[in-house]
């Protein structure tokens, strides 16, 4: 079955309480039951918080679950009259984002939302088979709780939604029985599920103790009764500490009470009013305020005591969790409570007076029955499990399911939309394709196909993206056309009940809206459906703009070429870059790269997220990243897999060689994208690596997948050489020459090379150095002495601007590249000389050995002495290259990359 | 004034990271007006994560939503 989870109840203000921490849980180890059985997807609220948090906490079964958002839109709480237009819109479009992708079970998480946030209900609905989970009707025991008209009509119309779901879910059979009863839900429309209990609620391990942080964190000195909850009236906190005072003296001063929780200023005031009028002294009673989890958890293992006297409860999660730490536990014998611990010894009635300070007592001074009630307490916890309340929501829905069929919902049959009709046929086709993008509507076409298929360039463009702009179009192209914008005459086709929802919006709250309102109400509505085709979204911000020539670029130029050349199957390549706070699609840039000259009329200028996306980051947006890294996490909110390439890490292994500003904000762009990104995909074993440690000491919480994939090199290319300065031709034919290609700056070494040559010189040999690459930082001195250098222009040459034919002639007529660097991301100058048949000559770094094999004569020293003995010797030897791996193509490459991307997109996600 | 309000709660979060007994007391105090509570941890939320502004606006829609708002809006065609 199709499932969808609406997530609402982990967002709002429910998500620090039981309700989102049940959602959670439940979707949790349903996702995992369900894996393999049912297709799972989660619905998330853009326009409320505690997304990240929830896809977190899925990660374990991240390969369960597909995760959509619909909007955002927001200012549609109920508490205020001003909303109510918005929210309309807003229920109306989610109501299509529940059902547009014709799931066959809609599961409502927390409906019992949206007083005052922005969560969502159905406006009616939904077609598909709707469950939601009922918590409790406790409000409508006592309506006095509702306060004002406003809340109580926003409970009741929540209550109506409730009571025409399919079916309840209900938490417990307390919860179960009040509904059959108060709603007149019909028996066998509601189930019990239950609850279960986190696996950290457990007894301490033995020798552990609690003393210290007792004292220090909370004061608490002596043995202690525990209470853990909220304190309204119904929780009947008062009578505990009622019950507190009446145990006998002695008893009372051997245990202090220990109030865990919120406590509002009024509960406070109340609570002190019955401590003096008790009294009470003030160190009889501790009140915690706000405890971590962690910290919980330790107090349940120490307490003497814990003693639930609420009145009314949906289930009771607080004594399960007390059970299950080994306390032992005494609750009120009312409502879900005894359903919760089981053993009557372990109740008391709140009723009676004195019936709670005889049960403590009692459990206080019979180390027998404390014994008893700790051991019958671990056991009954251990029948709650997370796993035990999904199966049986399962088998609950799987059973309603099979029984009913795949419904279409009677009352709530969309009627079919007041759609055009459009007749088309080979003359008109052209004009009336415009015409039907504008004003969807079914089509019907008559007589032949045209001759000619389409031509302008947009049209191509959306028959398949870059790869269909060249090229012949055929005339059955005009089909697939049409049925991109065709409604057909279904009432269930997407487009056709979008405009369904258009139409209802259009004819009641268009008219009260802003112009922004109604602009984020149509931007959401169209957004709510998968787009039709899979997009992976290149970000090429920076090349775009202004391509450096860099190895950065030559490896996103290559690689996007042969993905804009031959893109993944079902996939569209699209490269985007950002501007303006928004990404737009980079259709000259494109263009460019495929080697045609930009159209005028391609579609679609900002990039529009449907959920059905992969964000790839193969630029090195180092300045782009701060600013669009927020759109990117409403991305990945939205389902959109974010990928990231990292060339490597020397900014932060090798410091020394960058400015200070360098090292920041290359920090920074590493914590953002290891933030922001599901995988980052290295290019070099030894690159990952490297980020692997960085990631594993510099950040907490989840962790992106590393890969490494192989960069590309074409083998066998033809070559185009140029000529060389007479000069410099002279000096290579009349010398051994070594060449060092890459820019000017610290880390390349060329200071320990010059030093050597140096020495070299001077000691009678003759050897030529020729330096190919652009000057770059931090090498002021470095560039004085080698333009003023003795031996310029005689053994000594520096090209900081040759072009690729230079290169070309130079590495001809090298006898060796040398490559010195300290640190690098990859290695491609090593492939390059080694496919010109040219020796290397190269520091002993494992980058290298990664990427070349055992190719290159390695050096180990890093003293010019050392380097010159090496370069003497490897002159008088010339050794025979060894072995080298395989290298692989662009294309290779690119492919490489492509199932990196793919494999760790997540099952169901836009990896085509 | 936003990013100046983003720029104060920022420098407030890491002075209360670097005094964690006052960041506690302020914890437990505000903990217990859970309104006031629920509205800082939105605002802490919206101070750290600034998507909100990313909404979008009439004047830069993606053509199929500023199809769609055309056809909320009024029949195009008229």
């Amino acid at each position: 079955m199709k499932i969808v989870i609406d997530m609402q109840g982990v967002q709002t203000d429910s998500r620090h309480r039981g309700i989102g921490r049940y959602c959670m849980s439940v979707t949790r180890a349903f996702a995992g039951l369900s894996h393999g059985v049912h297709d799972t997807t989660v619905l998330f609220n853009a326009a409320l918080d505690g997304v990240d948090e929830a896809i977190d906490a899925l990660a374990d079964g991240r390969e369960h679950v597909r995760r959509r958002t619909v909007g955002p839109l927001r200012n549609t709480s109920f508490d205020d009259h001003a909303n109510d237009a918005r929210r309309e819109a807003a229920e109306r479009i989610f109501t299509h984002a529940l059902d547009v992708e014709r799931p066959d079970v809609v599961w409502l998480g927390s409906v019992i939302e949206g007083l005052n946030d922005d969560a969502l209900v159905p406006h009616e609905l939904p077609q598909a088979f709707t469950v939601a989970t009922l918590y409790d009707l406790i409000p409508l025991h006592d309506p006095r709780q509702l306060g004002q008209a406003r809340p109580r009509d926003w409970y009741m119309h929540r209550i109506e939604v409730l009571k025409r779901c399919d079916l309840l879910l209900a938490i417990s059979e307390w919860v179960r029985s009040d509904a059959i009863e108060r709603l007149g839900v019909a028996p066998e429309r509601i189930v019990a599920i239950g609850a279960g209990v986190d696996a950290r609620f457990a007894p301490s391990p033995p020798g552990d103790s609690h003393t210290t942080l007792l004292q220090e964190r909370f004061g608490i000195t002596r043995p202690f009764i525990m209470y853990n909850g909220g304190f309204d009236a119904r929780k009947n906190a008062l009578a505990l500490v009622e019950a507190y005072a009446s145990l006998p003296d002695a008893l009372r001063a051997k245990h202090t009470l220990v109030l865990v929780g919120r406590v509002d200023a009024l509960a406070a005031e109340r609570i002190a009013e019955t401590m003096a009028a008790t009294r009470l002294r003030a160190n009889d009673v501790v009140f915690t305020g706000y405890v971590t989890d962690a910290e919980l958890v330790r107090l349940y293992q120490a307490c003497s005591l814990f003693v639930f006297p609420s009145t009314r409860e949906g289930f009771g999660l607080p004594p399960l969790e007390a059970m299950a730490c080994g306390a032992p536990t005494i609750v009120n014998d009312a409502t879900s409570l005894p359903e919760v611990v089981g053993s009557p010894d372990a109740m008391f009635d709140a009723t009676q007076p004195s019936a709670m300070s005889a049960r403590m007592e009692a459990v206080l001074t019979d180390a027998e029955l404390a014994v008893r009630l700790r051991r019958q307490g671990l056991e009954r916890a251990s029948q709650f499990s997370w796993q035990a309340v999904a199966a049986r929501a399962c088998a609950a829905i799987e059973s309603a399911v099979v029984g009913v069929g795949r419904k279409v919902r009677e009352s709530t049959i969309r009627s079919l939309p007041r759609l055009p009709h459009y007749r088309v046929n080979a003359t008109n086709v052209a004009e009336t394709l415009p015409r039907l993008r504008r004003w969807p509507g079914s089509v019907a076409w008559s007589g032949p196909l045209p001759d000619a298929g389409p031509a302008l360039a947009a049209d191509r463009y959306r028959l398949g993206g870059y790869a269909r702009l060249r090229g012949a179009t055929s005339a059955a192209d005009w089909l697939t056309l049409l049925e991109e914008e065709d409604t057909g005459l279904a009432r269930n086709h997407a487009l056709a009940q979008q405009c369904v929802v258009e139409q209802a919006i259009a004819a009641s709250v268009a008219p009260v809206l802003s112009d922004d309102d109604l602009a984020r109400v149509a931007d959401a509505l169209t957004r709510a459906a998968p787009g039709k085709h899979v997009r992976w979204l290149v970000d090429v911000t920076h090349i775009a703009a202004n391509d450096l020539g860099t190895g950065v670029h030559r490896v996103v130029r290559s690689i996007l070429r042969e993905w804009l050349a031959h893109p993944p199957e079902g996939v569209r390549i699209e490269p985007v870059a950002y501007r303006e706070g928004r990404f737009h699609h980079a259709h000259d840039y494109a263009c460019r790269l495929i080697g045609i000259d930009p159209p005028g009329d391609l579609p679609d200028d900002i990039v529009a997220i449907t959920g059905n996306e992969v964000y790839v980051g193969l630029d090195w947006a180092m300045e782009s990243l701060p600013s669009s890294a927020p759109l990117l996490r409403t991305w990945r909110r939205a389902g959109v897999p974010v990928h990231f390439i990292v060339y490597d890490l020397l900014p932060i292994t090798m410091p020394w060689a960058f400015h200070a500003q360098s090292q920041e904000r290359f920090t920074e762009w590493m914590t953002t994208i290891a933030d922001v990104g599901d995988a980052l995909h290295c290019i070099s074993r030894t690159t990952a690596g490297e980020v692997a440690t960085w990631l594993g000491e510099h950040t907490t919480g989840r962790q992106p997948v590393i890969t490494s994939f192989e960069l590309g090199a074409e083998a066998g290319k033809e070559r185009r050489s140029g000529s060389l300065d007479s000069r410099l031709e002279h000096a290579m034919c009349a010398r051994p020459s070594l060449l060092m290609v890459g820019t000017v700056e610290p880390r390349k070494g060329h200071e320990q090379v010059l030093d050597a040559m140096e020495l070299l010189w001077e000691s009678g040999a003759d050897i030529g150095l020729i330096i190919v690459g652009h000057r770059g930082w931090l090498v002021k001195e470095l560039a004085e002495r080698l333009q003023m250098h003795a031996e310029k222009g005689k053994r000594l040459f520096w090209l900081d601007d040759a072009d690729d034919e230079t290169l070309e002639t130079v590495y001809k007529r090298a006898t060796a590249l040398l490559a010195a660097s300290h640190g690098e991301g990859y290695g491609l100058p090593l492939i390059e000389a080694a496919q010109r048949g040219k020796p290397v000559i190269a520091r002993s770094l494992s980058v290298f050995r990664e990427v070349a094999g055992d190719y290159p004569s390695y050096f180990h020293t890093d003293t010019p002495e050392g380097l010159a003995t090496f370069l003497a010797r490897w002159i008088v030897d010339r050794p025979l290259a060894g072995s080298h791996p395989v290298w692989r193509s662009w294309k290779e490459s690119a492919a490489s990359l492509q199932d990196a991307i793919k494999a760790n997109s997540g099952p169901g996600s836009p990896t085509g | 004034m936003n990013a100046l309000f983003r720029r104060g709660l920022r420098n407030l979060l890491h002075f209360l990271g670097r005094h964690p007994a006052l960041k506690r007391a302020i914890v437990d105090l505000v903990y217990r007006f859970p309104a006031l509570d629920g509205k800082l941890r939105t605002a802490a939320h919206r101070a750290i994560h600034p998507e909100a502004a990313l909404d979008v606006d009439a004047s830069r829609l993606p053509d199929a939503s500023r199809r769609a708002y055309d056809r909320m809006r009024g029949d195009p065609r008229k």
